[in-house]
Parts: structure tokens; C-alpha cells; sequence
């Protein structure tokens, strides 16, 4: 079950559904993660830098910044590097997958497609 | 008697009397016509009688023959005065003008079958006969004087209100009766002063000279242009009188100077030569003289050749129609000195195309017209028709002296219209074959120019038929592409709308099943999934509005309704979101109740709902206001909040179709997820109304939304 607060393992939704972004919080809460969300690419990217998540859940259609970019920021930056990201998004074309891929991106999920318990996996596999 | 005073009384009455009948069977419906030929017999009764008397042997006879030649001489001026009121114009001509005219010798007749004018003979063997006189024979010289002098007033005022041609012919009437009066005068009257009477007998033949002029002037026929004819005369007057001069000049030089001897076979010589020389010259000298008095007489002149030549320059100078016609008038005016012209087209018994010079009024002419101008099928002369003819009817309303028609293939294309010559001058027999020859030409002209019109017109309306079909299909794919691009989208939208909801319903429900999940965590997935099915039936209820609008099967059903009530009824939908965060919503109600509004209170309630969420989901701090006013017989709402403001781009996209401007998102607006649908929805419930909405907001400060809506 949960351990000490420094050690659980940090998420950060960037999301701009609220309706999803509730969903996902409340059920990876559940797991005993630390979750913090953000409505758009700028926020999300902003809380990322900052705070440094183990993982992002990351939408591409956003506004401001989109999904792809923040990727890709996110993944050229040194001190983010590290971070695990797993697109959740509703594009379902190959390229769009591919193109996540060569920024960098741990996984790629099409959201009408994945059950809530199968990102959660993904989520659990990626931060073993 | 001798002889020549028959001859001269034989020649005057037969001429006179197959004048008169001429005239007469010329149109004997005619007054003039009827009025000449009463002049003609009388003149002629007048003649013979005159003669008879003198050839009559025994008392009786010969007071009869007197008799007759008075009774003769009574109608003369009477007939004379009767043809001054109809010729060249009536006047005057009615009942009362024929009673005083006609009455005076009827009476003189029967007091003349009495004694009481001429009383008898004054010796049955002195000649010409000597009447002698009774009471009443001062009546008789009374009437003759009055009705002459009457009848030349009667002339002399016609002369100034009747046209040129018209004139003309009184001119001819007075000349002839002057010239005869003047003759008859020197014959009868002057010569016998001095004694010599013996020319007395040919007095009646000046009577010829008046009642021959007086029925040229009547009948006056384009065949017989009295200028031409002079012309013509003078012409050959100056060719002979030159023949004769060379002729005898050289007989004489042949006879006095180069035979001695001029006789037998050297004068025979001397004239076939000189035969010779006048058969070679005549046409030469004939040919100068033409030239000369036409230069004279003809100053005016065309030439035909000339013409033809250069009509035919303008029937090749435009193929434009209008333009074509225009300068065939001009030219045919100007060329043969016409006051007016008209070119009337027609086609299927309708004008066509018209065009005129110096007519005062269109010539519009009649169905009826045109058929029966179609019909007559001749060139129309105006002083050659007939009184009562259409025809003449038709020309005299157009002021119009000649029509001729324009043909092609046999077919009637249109008329030639033209108004009296600029000399005053008929038209000559001459100028119509001309103007006939021309306008053949003409008729031609314009047929090419017709077909070249036409075939440029439906060039025309075909290509721009073709230009508006094209536009038209291709404003119909625009609208079918758009529609499309549009249905498309808004299938994907909607798809994508109402799939995220079902995705995190999906997901809550998914988590009952987890052992983990407490109670309290059950309420919570319990009321949000509620949450998601709400946001879900909403999304599905604005996509069915939307569709709605969009096919315009939206009906309201409007009744009087208070604003106030159902803006507070709406608010108070609103107060647990307001408390929960944290900002206020009151409505300034206006300082006089409204009248009720006329609207659909579900549909405006709608657009209450719409609005109200919208602001409360972008405000955080401060709240929302809504004010009522009367503005201009309309309500004008206004819902304003102190949020977070709408940025100016995004300002026009507002009302459109799930349009949610960018900074709408944000996590701090946790209420995120309209559905980018009901400002859309509101603004077409208000515009059914007859109301408008629009927009002010400052980023930062707040937004206010404004719309009107009819009050009763």
C-alpha cells in the first residue's frame, strides 16, 4: 500500500477533459500514486519542469501548446529527460503514433480504444 | 354661223364636259370632285347654249337658247363658290352654305322661266344675239359679283392655313380663272372697245385654260411635275431654235458662199451633209441643254448613280442595327432634301426596331396599321389615295406623305415613312422609282445587319446563359462542399463530444469493480458519473438543437411572459454552483415593471441557462449581474461578469458552432466541458425572436453579454 509520501511515485495528467482527467486522477489516486493534472500544454509543461514528475499522461489535442510539442520539449530538455510519457489521445493515425514515438514518447495510447484498467497498467509497467 | 366659232364652241364644251366627268368618276364621293364638275357643266351648257341660240332660227327657239345660256351662267359662280369651300380643304361646308349658295339661282331660274329677266330677243338677225333685259336682270349681276368675290375671299384665307402642296393648287385654280378672266377680258370686252369684234367668238375657249388647270390642280398627279414638264420644254424650245439657227447658217454659207449657184444637185449635197451634222450633234447639244437647265432648275437635284454609290458606302460602313438605320434615313434625307424620315422594322406583324428624323411623334404603329399596310403591298403616295382609304388615314395621323416598303425575298421587313420634300415640291414619278430602287437596296442592308444582330444577341444571351448556369453549379458545389465540410465536421465534433463523457462514465463505472474502492470513494464515483451522464444528456439535447436550427425545424411557441419572473426562475438554477464558488449573481431589476414579452419562456429560458453558466464557468472572483431594460419598445437583457474576459480574436468566433475560445481551458476552471454549443443555440433563439445578441468584454476585467427581445 502507499508508502511514505517521498517515495510515491509522482503523475501528472495534462488534460484539458475534465470529465477524463477526473477518471484518470481518481483511479490512479486509487494505486496510491500523487497525482497533479493540468488543463493545457503551457500548464502542463510548466508543472513538469517544476515539479519533475516520474510520468506525464499526455493529451496531443490541446490548447496553447499542443501535446506534441510539450513531448518534445520535454524530452529534449536535459533535466526532464528522464520523465516517462505516455500519449493518451484521441488521433488514431499511424503517423501521428510514429511521429510520438521518434520524439521520444514510452508509450502511445488512443483513448476510444483503452479500457481505464489497461492505462492503468501501462502506467504501473512504466514506473516498475 | 361660220365655222370656226363652231369649232371653237364644239372643243370648248366636249373639253370641258370630258374634264368634268374625268374629274367627276375621278372620286365623285369627293365634294371638290362634285363641286369642279358642276362648274365644268355648267361652263359647258353656258357654251353651247350660247351657240345654239345663234344657230337657231325663229323667235322662240332662239329666247329659249338665251334662256339656256343664262340659266347656264347662273350655276357658274355658284358651283364655283360651292368648290371654294371643299378645294383643296373643307370649310364651311354645311346645310346653311349650300342654301345660300345654291338658292339664289335656283330662284334666278325660275324667274327666268317668266319675263322678268330676259324679256325677249332684240332682232333675230343682228348677231351675237341681243337679249333684252328685264326688271330682274340686276339680281342676276348682283349674285355673279357677290359669289366671285365671295369665292375668292374664301381662297385667300385657305391660302394661309393650308400646307404648301395645297397652296399650290389654289395658286393654279386662281391662275387659271385670272388668266381666262384676263383673256376672255381682252377679247370680249377691250378688243371690241376699238372695234374689233370679231375675236369675240373664241372668248369661250379661255374658259379651257381655267377649267384645265382647275382639274390639274385637283388631280394633281406625282406623273405630271409641272417643273419637269417646263423643263422639258424649254429644253427642246432651246434645242430646236438652235438646230434651225445651224441649220440655216449653213445652207446660207453653203448657198451664198461656196456654190455660186445653189440649185439642183449641189443643194442636195449641201443639206445631206448638213442632215449629217445635225444627226451626229443632237444628242451632244441636247445633253449640254439638259445640263444647263437642270443646273437651273434642278439645283436641288440628286444624282442617281451617285446615290446608289454612296448608299451603298453606308450599307457597308456598320452592321449595327440601330446604328445602320440612322444613317440610312440621314443619308436619304440629305440627299433628296425630305423634312422627315422613319424606318419601321416589323416582324410577326409587331415593330421590330424603329428609328426617325424629325418626326415630332414615335411612330408607333398599330397591329391593325401594320396589316393593312402589309396587305396594300404598294408604294404609298399620300395626294394619290383616295379619301377614306386607310391608307390615307394611316399617313395623314403620321403626317406622312409617302410609305414605301422595304422587302427582301418578297417578304415584308418594314416601311419607309417620309414627311414632304423640303422644296414643297410632290414626289416625281421619278423620285419614287428611285427611293424604290433604294430602299430595296436598304431593305437588304438591313436584313444583313438583322441576322448579324440577332446572332450577336443570342451569342450573348447564351453565353450568358452559360455564365449563370456554370455560376450556379458552381455556387451549388461550394454550398454542397461546404455542407459536407460542415456535416463532417460536425459528425467528428460530436463524435468526439459525446465520446469523452461516455469515456469517463466508462471509466468511473469501471472502478466499482475494484476491491479497493471505499464507500466514500463510491459516492464520489457516484456522483461524478452522474455528472457525465448530465453533461452527456445535455451535449445530446444542444446536438438535436443545433440540428434543428441548422434545417430550421425549430417552432417557438410564443406567449406573453414577465421577464423578471423567468430571469429569477433561472437564477435560481444557479445558486448552488454561485455558493460553492464562492462569487455572488443578483439581478438589477428595472425601476418600472416591463410589459410581458412575447416569446417562447423554454427557448429564452435557454438562453438564460446558457448564458448564466457560461459566466459563472469563467468567473472566479466577483460575480455575475443581469440587468432588464426597456430599450426602443424592445427588452434588453444584459448578463455581465467580473471573469476572466474573452480575447478580441476570439470576440468573432464567439456564436459559432463548437467554437470554446483557447483560454476557456484551464485547470482552475474545473467546470470545463461546455460543449461549445450554446451560444450558438442562443443566438439563433433570439434572432427567431426579431432580437439580437452581441458581445463586449475586456480580458482581465470581464464580459458582458446583450440581447434584446420583443415586448408586447
Amino acid at each position: 500500500m502507499p508508502k511514505a509520501s517521498s517515495k510515491r511515485k509522482r503523475i501528472l495528467i495534462v488534460e484539458d477533459d475534465v470529465a477524463l482527467r477526473n477518471v484518470y486522477e481518481m483511479r490512479l489516486k486509487l494505486d496510491g500514486y500523487d497525482v497533479i493534472v493540468a488543463g493545457d500544454g503551457e500548464e502542463g509543461l510548466s508543472i513538469a519542469v517544476k515539479e519533475k514528475p516520474d510520468l506525464v499522461m499526455l493529451d496531443l489535442m490541446m490548447p496553447k501548446i499542443s501535446g506534441m510539442d510539450v513531448l518534445d520539449i520535454l524530452k529534449s530538455t536535459p533535466e526532464t529527460k528522464k520523465i516517462s510519457v505516455i500519449i493518451l489521445t484521441a488521433l488514431t493515425q499511424e503517423s501521428v503514433k510514429t511521429k510520438g514515438f521518434v520524439f521520444g514518447a514510452d508509450d502511445f495510447m488512443v483513448k476510444s480504444e483503452s479500457k481505464l484498467e489497461e492505462i492503468v497498467g501501462k502506467v504501473k509497467s512504466l514506473l516498475k | 354661223m361660220d365655222l370656226n366659232f363652231f369649232i371653237i364652241v364644239f372643243i370648248v364644251s366636249i373639253t370641258n364636259l370630258i374634264l368634268g366627268l374625268f374629274v367627276f368618276f375621278r372620286n365623285w364621293k369627293s365634294p371638290a370632285n362634285f363641286a369642279f364638275f358642276g362648274v365644268a357643266l355648267s361652263v359647258s351648257v353656258w357654251s353651247i347654249s350660247n351657240y345654239i341660240g345663234e344657230i337657231s332660227l325663229g323667235y322662240n327657239g332662239v329666247l329659249f337658247w338665251t334662256k339656256m345660256t343664262f340659266f347656264g351662267s347662273f350655276f357658274i359662280p355658284a358651283f364655283f363658290l360651292f368648290f371654294s369651300l371643299c378645294f383643296p380643304v373643307q370649310r364651311y361646308n354645311n346645310l346653311i352654305s349650300k342654301i345660300f349658295i345654291f338658292l339664289p339661282p335656283i330662284l334666278l331660274s325660275f324667274l327666268l322661266i317668266g319675263n322678268t329677266i330676259v324679256s325677249g330677243i332684240n332682232s333675230l338677225y343682228v348677231h351675237p344675239i341681243e337679249p333684252l333685259f328685264g326688271p330682274f336682270y340686276p339680281l342676276f349681276g348682283c349674285y355673279f359679283i357677290t359669289a366671285s368675290v365671295f369665292s375668292f375671299i374664301i381662297f385667300w384665307r385657305k391660302l394661309k392655313i393650308v400646307k404648301v402642296r395645297q397652296r399650290i393648287q389654289i395658286y393654279f385654280v386662281l391662275a387659271g380663272f385670272f388668266l381666262a378672266l384676263i383673256l376672255a377680258s381682252i377679247t370680249n370686252l377691250i378688243l371690241p372697245a376699238f372695234g374689233y369684234s370679231q375675236l369675240g367668238n373664241i372668248g369661250p375657249l379661255f374658259t379651257i385654260i381655267f377649267v384645265s388647270l382647275t382639274a390639274y390642280a385637283i388631280v394633281k398627279h406625282h406623273l405630271m411635275d409641272i417643273r419637269f414638264i417646263v423643263v422639258k420644254s424649254i429644253t427642246y424650245f432651246f434645242l430646236f431654235f438652235t438646230i434651225i439657227l445651224v441649220y440655216t447658217f449653213f445652207i446660207f454659207i453653203f448657198g451664198a458662199l461656196v456654190f455660186k449657184n445653189f440649185t439642183g444637185i449641189e443643194a442636195y449635197w449641201a443639206s445631206m451633209i448638213v442632215a449629217l451634222a445635225i444627226a451626229f450633234t443632237i444628242q451632244p447639244i441636247k445633253r449640254v441643254f439638259t445640263r444647263w437647265t437642270d443646273r437651273i432648275f434642278f439645283k436641288d437635284n440628286y444624282n442617281f448613280e451617285e446615290l446608289t454609290s454612296k448608299l451603298n458606302e453606308v450599307a457597308t460602313s456598320t452592321i449595327v442595327l440601330p446604328e445602320l438605320l440612322f444613317k440610312f434615313l440621314n443619308f436619304l434625307m440629305e440627299e433628296m432634301r425630305i423634312t422627315r424620315g422613319a424606318l419601321i422594322l416589323i416582324e410577326k406583324g409587331k415593330i421590330y426596331e424603329t428609328e426617325s428624323i424629325g418626326y415630332k411623334q414615335a411612330i408607333n404603329l398599330l397591329p391593325k396599321e401594320i396589316k393593312h399596310l402589309v396587305n396594300d403591298n404598294k408604294t404609298e403616295v399620300f395626294d394619290e389615295i383616295e379619301e377614306g382609304d386607310f391608307s390615307k388615314d394611316i399617313m395623314r395621323s403620321y403626317n406622312t406623305s409617302l410609305i414605301l416598303h422595304l422587302k427582301t425575298e418578297g417578304e415584308i421587313i418594314g416601311f419607309l415613312f417620309l414627311g414632304e420634300k423640303k422644296s414643297g415640291d410632290i414626289y416625281s414619278f421619278q423620285d419614287i422609282r428611285v427611293l424604290e430602287i433604294i430602299t430595296d437596296q436598304v431593305a437588304l442592308g438591313i436584313q444583313n445587319a438583322k441576322a448579324y444582330g440577332k446572332t450577336q444577341k443570342f451569342n450573348l444571351v447564351l453565353k450568358a446563359e452559360i455564365d449563370r448556369a456554370t455560376k450556379e453549379l458552381r455556387d451549388v458545389n461550394d454550398r454542397l462542399v461546404q455542407a459536407d465540410k460542415s456535416k463532417d465536421e460536425f459528425i467528428s465534433l460530436a463524435s468526439h463530444e459525446i465520446r469523452t463523457p461516455i469515456a469517463a462514465l466508462e471509466g468511473y463505472l469501471s472502478m466499482l469493480n475494484l476491491q479497493k474502492v471505499d464507500i466514500k470513494a463510491r459516492d464520489e464515483i457516484a456522483k461524478r458519473s452522474y455528472e457525465s451522464v448530465e453533461r452527456l444528456s445535455t451535449l445530446v439535447k444542444d446536438l438535436l438543437d443545433v440540428s434543428r436550427i441548422d434545417q430550421k425545424r425549430i417552432k417557438l411557441n410564443k406567449q406573453p411572459t414577465r421577464l423578471e419572473r423567468l430571469i429569477q426562475r433561472a437564477m435560481e438554477g444557479f445558486e448552488l454552483q454561485t455558493r460553492d464558488k464562492k462569487i455572488y449573481i443578483k439581478f438589477q431589476k428595472p425601476e418600472k415593471m416591463l410589459p410581458e414579452a412575447n416569446i417562447d419562456p423554454e427557448r429564452v429560458g435557454e438562453v438564460f441557462n446558457n448564458l448564466i453558466s457560461n459566466a459563472i464557468k469563467y468567473t472566479y472572483k466577483g460575480g455575475i449581474t443581469i440587468s432588464l431594460e426597456e430599450k426602443d419598445n424592445m427588452a434588453q437583457i444584459t448578463v455581465s461578469d467580473t471573469g476572466m474576459g474573452i480575447p478580441k480574436n476570439a470576440i468573432s468566433h464567439l456564436f459559432q458552432k463548437f467554437y470554446q475560445a483557447e483560454t476557456a481551458s484551464s485547470v482552475l476552471s474545473n467546470e470545463r466541458g461546455g460543449t461549445g454549443l450554446g451560444l450558438y443555440i442562443s443566438k439563433n433563439i433570439v434572432e427567431m425572436h426579431g432580437g439580437k445578441i452581441w458581445v463586449e468584454s475586456t480580458e482581465g476585467k470581464g464580459t458582458a453579454f446583450y440581447f434584446t427581445l420583443p415586448l408586447i
